[in-house]
C-alpha cells in the first residue's frame, strides 16, 4: 500500500458517514470499537483489514461524540427542557460575549461568532455559561467591534430556524455544524463594550496584518475594484455587490472569490522568489514561507479550504526542509484528517466537501485530460485540465448543494484563472511595496485596476450567454454512484463484467449517457401553485398544466432584496426551473429584485403594473398591466390580468394572487387567495369561503407582528411554504 | 541566484505592471478615482447641529419626542457646543449622555 494516509482517511469517513446514518450514542460506539478491536485480534489476522476497522470505528466513536455530547455548563444544558423556539421563551433577554475572531463588515451589518461569557435572565446575570453564538449587528452607527473585545448585547438568543422553502438554505444545520447553536440579533445601538481580552496573540497579530493590508488595497485602488481585490486575495465575499458576485456564479468563476489552494500556491510562489531575490538559503525560504503561509490561512477566517490549503503547503515544505518528496494524495489525505478530528461535522460542510472533491478530481484526473488535449501550450492546457477535472467532480454536489452549474465555467475558467493569478501576484508586489510607500502601492494598484476592469468584462460577456448557468435538480442516490464509479475508472482499462463481452466501464458509460440528460431535462413538476416564505417580497409561483411557469411578485421591501436573493432563486433553482415564461409584478419598487431574476433566468414575458413597470430597464415585449387584458396560456390554464392581480382556472380551483383587495372578491367560493395586503381585518371575510395565504412578516423585517390566527389562512411567516394540490 | 522560467516570467510580469501603472498615474489622473474611503475604525457620527429629527431619533436613549426637542432647542437656542448642552432638553439625564457620547459630534455646520 503507497498511499496509507489515503486509506486511514477513507476509512475514518466511512466510519463518520455510518454514524451520520446513525443516532448512536458516543458510549455505545466506544464499546463497539472495543469488542470489535478484540475480535478482531483474535479472528483475523489480516493487518489491513484490522487498521481499517479500527479507524472507521474510531470515526464512528468520534462523530458520535461531538454529536451527542454536551457538556454540562454548555447553553444548551441550561436551555435543556425550555420550548426556545418562539420569540424569548427562554427569558434571556442580553447576553455577554468574546469575540472569538475577526468580524465581517459590510454596508449594512456586523457578523461575527462569539464565545459566552454570561446570559442575562430577568435582569439576573448568570455566569458560567460556555458556548458559541452567532451575533449579527444591524448597522446603525457603524459600532465596530474588533477580536478579544468583550461586548455586552441586549438582545434575545435564539435557535436560528430550520428553512421553511423548498431549496432554501439550512441556516441551523450550517451553524451546527460548526457547533454553533444559537443566534444573537441586535441593532449596533444596543451593544456595548466592557472590556476586552486576548487567548490568542497570534490571532490579534494576524488580523493587525490584515487591517494593514485592507488599507493598503483601498488607498492604491478605486472602491468597486478594491471590493473584488479584496474578495479574491482575503476571501471576503461580504463587500462584492450581489449582481457582480451573481455573474461570478453564473461562469462558475466564483470559486476565485473563495480563497483556497491557488491562493496558498501563489503566496508561496512569490515569497519563495523574494527570498531568492535576497539569496535567503532555500531551507530557511521554506521556514518563513510556512509561517506566512499559516498567517494568511488566519487572516482569512481559516475556513476549510484554506486549512486544507495550508496543511498541504505545510507538508509539501516541510519536504523540502527534511528533503524528501511528498505524495500530493497522501497531503490530501493528512489534511481531511487532522480537520475531521478537529471537527468531524466538517464531513458535511459543503466548503470542505467541495474544497476536498475540486482537489481530489484535480489530483487523480489532470493527467488524464491533459493528455487528451495534446497540441496546445502548457499553461492552457493546464488550466483546461483542471477545470474539466474539477468541474466533473463537483457536479453532483453542485447539484444538491446549490441546484446550480454552469455550463460555460470551463471556457471562462481558461481566461479567469491565469488572469486572477497574476492580480493576486501584482497584488502581493502592491502590498509588499506599499506598506512602506502610498505612492509605490498606487503604482500596482493602477495596473491591478486596469486587469480587474478586464477580468471583469470579460465575465459580464460570458454571463450574459443565454443558459450559461442552468438549474440542476439533486441527483438520485444510484446516479450519483453511477457518475463517480465511471470516472474513477476512466483512467483505467475496462474491467471484464461476463455480460456479453462489455465492461464495466462501458456499462456504466451508457448508463450515465442516458441516465444525466433524462435527469436534466424531463420536467419533474406536475400542475401546482407555491407561495413561498420570503422575507421582503411576496412571491409564487404557478405551474400551468403544460408546464408553464408564472412567476407573481408583489409588494417587495425596496429596501432589501433578501427574499428575492435567499428564498425565491433557490427555491426555483431547486424545481430546477431555467425558464420562466410569465413574469408578473405588482408594487415591485426595487429594481436588484427584477435584476437578480433576469440575470438568473430566462424570462420570456414580464406583465408589470405600472409602479414596477418604471423600474424594468426599457425590457422589449413587457406589458404594462392598466387595464383589464385577458392571456391565454394553453388550454389547461386560462389567465387574466387586472390592476388588482392575477386570476387563474386551475383545474377546478381557481388561484388568485391579489395586490389588493377589490370590494366584491369577498363574494368568491372555493378559491386559493394569495392575498399581498397581510392585514387580518381584510383578510378574515375572504377566508370564510376561501383558501387565504398571506406573509404577515412582510410589514417589517425585523417587527414580526402576531401571526394571524384563522382557519382557512395560511401565514406563510408561520407555517412555511404552501403547496396547492 | 538561479531563477526558474515561472520565476522569471513572475519578474518580468511585476516590471511590466509597475512601468504601466507609472504611467496611468502619470496621464490618466488616477489619484483622484480613488476615493476616500472609510477608516476601518472611524464609526460614523451623528452631528447634533445639523442632524434632522430622523437621524437624532437613532441615537440610543433618544426617542421620536426627545429628538423633536432637540431640533426645538437648536432652533430656539442656538447650535450645541457640546455634548453636555443637551442636559437643557427635558427628560436627557447624564447618564444618557454619556452613553450616546461616542455616536455624535458637534462640528458646526458650514
Amino acid at each position: 500500500m503507497n498511499r496509507p494516509l489515503f486509506f486511514i482517511t477513507a476509512a475514518l469517513i466511512f466510519g463518520m458517514v455510518a454514524a451520520g446514518f446513525t443516532s448512536i450514542n458516543y458510549i455505545p460506539a466506544f464499546i463497539i470499537l472495543g469488542v470489535a478491536v478484540t475480535a478482531y485480534i483474535f479472528l483475523n489476522k489480516k493487518f489491513g483489514q484490522l487498521v481499517f476497522l479500527v479507524f472507521a470505528v474510531f470515526g464512528m466513536a468520534l462523530f458520535s461524540f461531538q454529536d451527542t455530547y454536551v457538556p454540562k455548563n454548555d447553553i444548551r444544558a441550561y436551555l435543556q427542557g425550555v420550548n426556545a423556539e418562539t420569540d424569548n421563551k427562554n427569558g434571556i433577554t442580553a447576553v455577554k460575549v468574546l469575540v472569538r475572531d475577526d468580524p465581517e463588515y459590510n454596508d449594512n451589518k456586523t457578523l461575527f461568532y462569539g464565545e459566552l461569557i454570561s446570559v442575562f435572565e430577568k435582569g439576573r446575570e448568570i455566569t458560567g455559561i460556555s458556548g458559541q453564538v452567532r451575533v449579527t449587528l444591524e448597522k446603525d452607527l457603524g459600532f465596530k467591534p474588533r477580536y478579544g473585545d468583550i461586548l455586552y448585547i441586549k438582545g434575545k438568543l435564539r435557535e436560528p430556524e430550520p428553512p421553511k422553502n423548498l431549496g432554501e438554505f439550512d441556516y441551523k444545520r450550517y451553524l451546527r455544524y460548526k457547533q454553533v447553536f444559537y443566534t444573537v440579533f441586535a441593532k449596533d445601538t444596543a451593544c456595548e463594550k466592557q472590556g476586552s481580552r486576548i487567548d490568542n496573540l497570534f490571532k490579534q497579530v494576524s488580523y493587525g496584518v490584515k487591517y494593514k493590508l485592507l488599507e493598503v488595497i483601498y488607498s492604491s485602488v478605486p472602491k468597486a475594484e478594491a471590493d473584488i481585490l479584496n474578495g479574491l486575495m482575503l476571501g471576503n465575499q461580504r463587500v462584492i455587490p450581489d449582481d457582480v458576485y451573481d455573474r461570478f456564479k453564473i461562469t462558475g468563476t466564483v470559486h476565485i472569490l473563495a480563497v483556497s489552494g491557488m491562493n496558498v500556491g501563489l503566496i508561496g510562489l512569490f515569497i519563495f522568489l523574494v527570498l531568492k531575490v535576497f539569496r535567503v538559503k532555500r531551507k530557511a525560504a521554506a521556514v518563513i514561507t510556512l509561517l506566512f503561509i499559516i498567517i494568511f490561512a488566519v487572516i482569512t477566517g481559516a475556513g476549510a479550504s484554506i486549512v486544507r490549503a495550508t496543511i498541504m503547503g505545510c507538508v509539501v515544505l516541510v519536504g523540502q526542509i527534511l528533503e524528501k518528496d511528498t505524495n500530493l494524495i497522501n497531503s490530501l489525505s493528512i489534511a481531511a484528517f487532522i480537520l475531521l478530528l478537529f471537527n468531524p461535522s466538517n464531513l458535511y460542510d459543503v466548503g470542505f466537501q467541495l474544497s476536498f472533491l475540486a482537489t481530489f478530481g484535480i489530483i487523480y484526473f489532470i493527467d488524464w485530460v491533459e493528455a487528451k488535449i495534446k497540441g496546445m501550450p502548457k499553461w492552457l492546457s493546464g488550466t483546461l485540465a483542471s477545470s474539466v477535472a474539477a468541474q466533473l467532480f463537483l457536479t453532483p454536489v453542485m447539484a444538491d448543494t446549490f441546484h446550480q452549474t454552469s455550463v460555460i465555467s470551463v471556457l471562462a475558467n481558461i481566461f479567469i484563472v491565469p488572469l486572477s493569478g497574476m492580480i493576486s501576484i501584482l497584488g502581493f508586489a502592491m502590498w509588499l511595496f506599499g506598506s512602506w510607500s502610498a505612492a509605490l502601492g498606487k503604482i500596482f494598484g493602477a495596473s491591478i485596476w486596469v486587469m480587474i476592469k478586464f477580468m471583469m468584462l470579460i465575465v459580464d460577456t460570458l454571463a450574459k450567454a443565454p443558459y450559461a448557468a442552468i438549474s440542476i435538480k439533486t441527483m438520485p442516490a444510484l446516479l450519483v454512484i453511477i457518475y463517480y464509479l465511471f470516472f474513477i475508472i476512466l483512467p483505467y482499462d475496462d474491467i471484464d463484467i461476463k455480460l456479453k463481452n462489455t465492461g464495466l466501464k462501458t456499462v456504466l458509460g451508457i448508463s450515465l449517457l442516458i441516465c444525466f440528460p433524462l435527469h436534466l431535462l424531463l420536467p419533474g413538476d406536475k400542475p401546482a401553485f407555491y407561495a413561498l416564505s420570503a422575507r421582503g417580497v411576496n412571491a409564487a409561483l404557478l405551474v400551468t398544466g403544460d408546464n408553464k411557469k408564472v412567476l407573481m411578485l408583489g409588494r417587495d421591501d425596496y429596501k432589501n432584496n433578501f427574499g428575492v436573493k435567499n428564498t425565491l432563486i433557490p427555491f426555483l433553482r431547486y424545481e430546477g426551473v431555467n425558464n420562466i415564461d410569465k413574469l408578473v409584478l405588482y408594487s415591485v419598487e426595487n429594481s436588484a429584485n427584477i435584476a437578480a431574476l433576469k440575470r438568473s433566468f430566462m424570462i420570456k414575458g414580464i406583465a408589470a403594473d405600472p409602479l414596477s413597470f418604471a423600474r424594468l430597464d426599457n425590457d422589449k415585449g413587457a406589458v404594462k398591466i392598466a387595464e383589464d387584458y385577458y392571456i391565454k396560456e394553453g388550454s389547461k390554464t386560462f389567465l387574466t390580468f387586472s390592476t388588482d392581480g392575477v386570476d387563474a382556472a386551475f383545474g377546478d380551483k381557481e388561484i388568485l394572487f391579489l395586490k389588493s383587495i377589490s370590494p366584491g372578491i369577498e363574494k368568491r367560493t372555493g378559491c386559493v387567495i394569495y392575498s399581498c395586503v397581510a392585514d387580518k381585518n381584510a383578510v378574515l371575510p375572504l377566508a370564510k369561503n376561501n383558501i387565504c395565504v398571506i406573509n404577515s412578516a412582510n410589514e417589517g423585517f425585523y417587527r414580526k407582528p402576531p401571526p394571524v390566527e384563522a382557519d382557512n389562512i395560511w401565514d406563510l411567516s408561520e407555517k412555511g411554504m404552501f403547496k396547492y394540490p | 541566484m538561479k531563477l526558474t522560467d515561472e520565476e522569471r516570467n513572475i519578474l518580468i510580469a511585476i516590471v511590466i505592471a509597475a512601468a504601466a501603472g507609472l504611467i496611468i498615474n502619470i496621464f490618466f489622473s488616477y489619484n483622484n478615482k480613488i476615493q476616500a474611503t472609510e477608516s476601518v475604525s472611524a464609526p460614523m457620527l451623528i452631528n447634533i447641529n445639523t442632524a434632522s429629527a430622523e437621524e437624532l431619533d437613532r441615537l440610543p436613549g433618544v426617542g421620536k419626542v426627545t429628538a423633536e426637542r432637540i431640533v426645538k432647542l437648536r432652533e430656539t437656542d442656538g447650535l450645541f457646543t457640546s455634548a453636555d448642552d443637551l442636559k437643557k432638553i427635558k427628560g436627557m439625564t447624564m447618564k444618557k449622555i454619556e452613553k450616546m457620547r461616542k455616536y455624535i459630534t458637534t462640528e458646526a455646520a458650514k
